[in-house]
């Protein structure tokens, strides 16, 4: 349990949700946000619920799937270790696009979502979900809280969990070529 | 930069990574299903290959180039005993048809015999007698005798046990070669194939003789391998995937392994099921393009005999009973992967081609050895 819901901030990764926006306008839109959280969380929980049917779909076993997974994972982390945030967008004017936003690509990241696939087959959609849930609203109160956060130490908290995704993604990968 | 750009970028980046994904790691799977009466058929027409192929003496047919329609001289007494042995296999699994051809080719084996330094004899026909062919000659000589509980070659197997136990170092490592000529094991030259060999045929000297002593060093050279060989061999990535060591753990289920032997074979175990899932992604449409072209039926053959060979301890050792039904999956895909790439017997294809497994157009005698082997190990787990 612990375990996942370390891989799910690491995935996640509010601290680069929180420097997704610039900071100079003040615009305080706590249910599009909110909303975007929503989304966000309700997404990863449906495909973690949904694992077993993905894997038969993409017609590949849980091993296969770790291998590609952990992949996919260590790519993402390494991306926010080297290259740090991602430049910063403009604050979007209508509420509905601020949600859309905040949903995909801010918290709805790569990583995330092979992740959820992975620990919804191996350990259920339950315990996926409360990895799930906390690691998204962290990110949801880092973008909103994002004005009070010191830039520097978030835009460093953000190669920190790249790191830490790319350990993780690492780990999964070993972990699929051992799992039948 | 605002956010539809961003959101647009991000579309297309996973689009893209989703696209590699799956033509890549995330390949599809192909599992051709294969009922046990198949999987017989297959196994039997491999063997069928060897036979139809064999000359009077008990000397096989070492290759075959189809496009050439030719074979080559070349041959190899590792491989004529291991061709033996999965026939005396064979005979084991109720198909005794193949009993007369098993017995020629031990026969042929059994006219080349040169007297070791340390008391025991070697398969040889060149003053360095080979590990590998030895010791496939007593397992050959092994099945036979499980098979038809016949005793007449049994001091010809203590003979060359004595042999295998002369080729054994301390630390349990088997030195590959020994010259005829000074009754000396050549020093420093070791198998990443013989040392498995060796141990399986020295377990099946325990089970055959356990009055003998064979136990002793079959423990030393099993530690060797499961904690030492990958390392002396410099193997990457580990453990090599060694049949010879699967068939020697399954062979000595029931001697008590120590959990570092379980650790060895649930490593084996994920190694051979790793690559059989690499290999089975070549059956989608783009798979032999992403994946490269199709192993050698041999190659296939092995993993399956690795697999079958291991699957008893996940049955009878509740250490490996995790592993006891996603291994009989593999085991199955496996089957009907390797099933699927034999060329089928018919009016139109000769002797020399049905049956058999072809790699570039080339098919020699140990892909019909290992593959009628793994499928014959395949059979209880297929419907």
């Amino acid at each position: 349990m612990i375990i996942a819901l370390l891989g799910f901030v690491a995935t996640v990764n509010p601290a680069a949700a929180a420097l997704a926006l610039v900071r100079d306008r003040r615009t305080d839109r706590p249910r599009s946000v909110t909303a975007g959280v929503v989304v966000a969380a309700t997404v990863l929980v449906a495909l973690a619920a949904a694992a077993d049917p993905i894997l038969d779909l993409l017609d590949i076993n849980l091993g296969t799937y770790r291998l590609g997974a952990g992949v996919v994972i260590a790519v993402a982390g390494l991306r926010w270790l080297v290259a740090g945030p991602a430049p910063a967008c403009e604050e979007p004017d209508e509420d509905r696009r601020l949600a859309g936003f905040v949903a995909f690509p801010v918290l709805l990241t790569p990583g995330a979502v092979v992740l959820a696939v992975s620990v919804g087959a191996e350990h259920g959609w339950i315990e996926a979900a409360v990895g799930i849930v906390v690691a998204v609203i962290l990110g949801g109160l880092g973008l909103y809280l994002r004005r009070s956060m010191p830039h520097l130490f978030m835009a460093g908290l953000v190669r920190m969990l790249g790191a830490a995704a790319t350990v993780l993604g690492v780990i999964i990968a070993v972990d699929g070529v051992r799992t039948l | 930069m605002n956010v539809r750009r961003r959101t647009t970028r991000a579309l297309v980046a996973w689009a893209v990574g989703a696209a590699i994904m799956r033509l890549t790691l995330w390949a599809p799977e192909v599992c051709p299903p294969i009922a046990r009466s198949e999987a017989r058929l297959a196994a039997t027409q491999a063997a069928d290959w060897i036979v139809r192929n064999q000359t009077d003496d008990g000397e096989f047919l070492y290759d075959f180039h189809r496009g050439r329609d030719e074979s080559s001289d070349d041959y190899n007494l590792v491989r004529h005993a291991g061709v033996t042995m999965s026939l005396y296999q064979l005979v084991r699994g109720g198909e005794v048809q193949y009993l007369d051809a098993a017995d020629r080719g031990v026969q042929w084996m059994t006219e080349r015999l040169q007297p070791t330094g340390g008391g025991g004899r070697a398969f040889t026909d060149v003053r360095r007698a080979k590990l590998g062919a030895s010791s496939l000659l007593v397992v050959s000589l092994a099945q036979r005798r499980l098979a038809t509980s016949d005793t007449q070659h049994d001091q010809l197997m203590r003979d060359l046990g004595t042999f295998l136990v002369e080729q054994q170092r301390a630390d349990g490592s088997m030195l590959n070669f020994h010259d005829i000529e000074t009754g000396e094991p050549v020093p420093d030259q070791t198998s990443v194939f013989a040392t498995g060999e060796a141990l399986w045929a020295l377990a099946l000297l325990h089970e055959a003789f356990p009055q003998l002593g064979f136990d002793e060093p079959a423990w030393r050279t099993l530690d060797y391998m499961a904690t030492s060989r990958d390392l002396d061999e410099d193997i990457f990535p580990q453990p090599w995937p060694d049949q010879w060591a699967a068939y020697s753990l399954g062979e000595m289920g029931d001697w008590g392994l120590a959990d570092a032997h379980i650790d060895y074979a649930r490593r084996l175990i994920e190694r051979f099921a790793m690559i059989i899932r690499f290999d089975a992604q070549r059956g989608s449409t783009y798979g032999s393009i992403t994946h490269g072209p199709a192993p050698r039926g041999g190659g296939v053959g092995t993993w399956l005999e690795g697999l079958g060979a291991l699957r008893t301890l996940t049955v009878t050792d509740e250490r490996l009973a995790d592993l006891e039904d996603p291994l009989e999956e593999t085991l199955a895909c496996a089957a009907g992967v390797l099933a699927e790439r034999q060329v089928e017997p018919g009016e139109d294809v000769s002797a020399r081609e049905a049956g058999a497994w072809f790699y570039d157009d080339l098919t020699r005698m140990d892909d019909q050895q290992h593959a009628a082997s793994g499928l014959l190990l395949s059979l209880p787990v297929l419907p």
